[in-house]
């Protein structure tokens, strides 16, 4: 944890002397493997001390993430992250070590005549214990982003124009080569409608998700459950109740 | 409250019996602007996530793949 730029600590105090000291609860610094930032966090307040990397897979390989990654990929990114991040951080733990504790898995609809106006459809619609359920507009003033899930770190629902938020994300970079970058990509998405499904560490063991190695077919059929449950499904003026 | 809220709203009650669903409702409806208004259209749309497509018209009406997932 010396090598990690920014520290946590927490003050010890010991009641028979009544001397304190300071005790390294973690770090984080942030790296770049291949095109993307990878944030790492060193945590050992838990029983076994853990050491998290947080990545875009697809932007790793393409420094973007227009695109999901397919899932076969997957192996090989998260070992090309750990063998990035180990060259420049000793003491981390092996490769067979690695659990997923996040995983954001994508669904793209292509086509979509008007992203605003199916956000709001489908924002109309009330779901079942949500305790997250928001509609936000972009920069531009129309719907942009529908949040559902739970409420705190289990799962979450967010469903957005792609090409609408890789313009936001140019605007907002400072590296000119970089915008270029995102504005190119953004002209070639119009009508894309992403549809991402983020799951935090507790719903990952319950789906019993936690190798690098997940089949397709099933991530698919869950995510498709998920899907329906936030009734991402219908648009305005179609409804199935 | 629901049936009031849908009267404020000058729609159909829905079928959600949570009073927070309404109350929702009300605010985005209070939220929306003529961009939002000029783009609605009345023909069924839906999300096909088999397909990765928007379904419009007859097509849409069809919800038997999210039955059979969930």
């Amino acid at each position: 944890m010396q090598q990690l730029p920014e520290r946590r600590y927490k003050d010890m105090l010991d009641d028979h002397t009544g001397v304190l000291t300071e005790d390294q609860r973690g770090g984080n610094t942030t790296l770049l493997v291949g095109d993307a930032v990878v944030q790492v966090y060193a945590d050992k307040r838990a029983v076994i001390p853990e050491v998290r990397l947080t990545f875009s897979a697809p932007a790793v390989l393409d420094g973007h993430n227009r695109d999901p990654l397919p899932l076969w990929l997957l192996p090989d990114v998260a070992e090309a992250v750990w063998m990035g991040v180990s060259s420049e951080l000793t003491g981390m733990p092996a490769y067979e070590e690695l659990r997923v504790t996040r995983l954001d898995l994508a669904r793209d609809f292509v086509g979509v005549d008007s992203i605003p106006r199916t956000l709001w459809g489908i924002s109309q619609l009330p779901v079942q214990r949500a305790r997250v359920d928001r509609l936000e507009r972009g920069e531009n003033g129309t719907w942009q982003t529908l949040t559902r899930g739970t409420k705190g770190s289990r799962w979450r629902v967010v469903s957005y124009g792609k090409s609408e938020e890789l313009l936001e994300k140019a605007a907002r970079t400072r590296d000119d080569e970089r915008a270029e970058l995102l504005r190119a990509v953004a002209a070639d998405c119009a009508g894309r409608q992403r549809w991402e499904l983020q799951m935090r560490r507790a719903v990952l063991l319950d789906e019993r998700v936690a190798s690098v190695r997940l089949d397709e077919e099933r991530m698919f059929t869950m995510s498709q459950r998920y899907f329906a449950r936030t009734r991402s499904v219908t648009s305005s003026a179609a409804r199935s109740d | 409250m629901n049936v009031l809220v849908a009267d404020l709203l000058g729609r159909r009650p829905r079928y959600s019996h949570n009073p927070a669903d309404s109350y929702r409702a009300l605010a985005r409806r209070l939220n929306i602007s003529a961009v939002d208004l000029a783009s609605v259209g009345s023909e069924p749309r839906r999300l096909d996530f088999t397909s990765g497509t928007e379904k419009v018209g007859d097509e849409a009406l069809s919800v038997q793949d999210v039955r059979d997932a969930s």
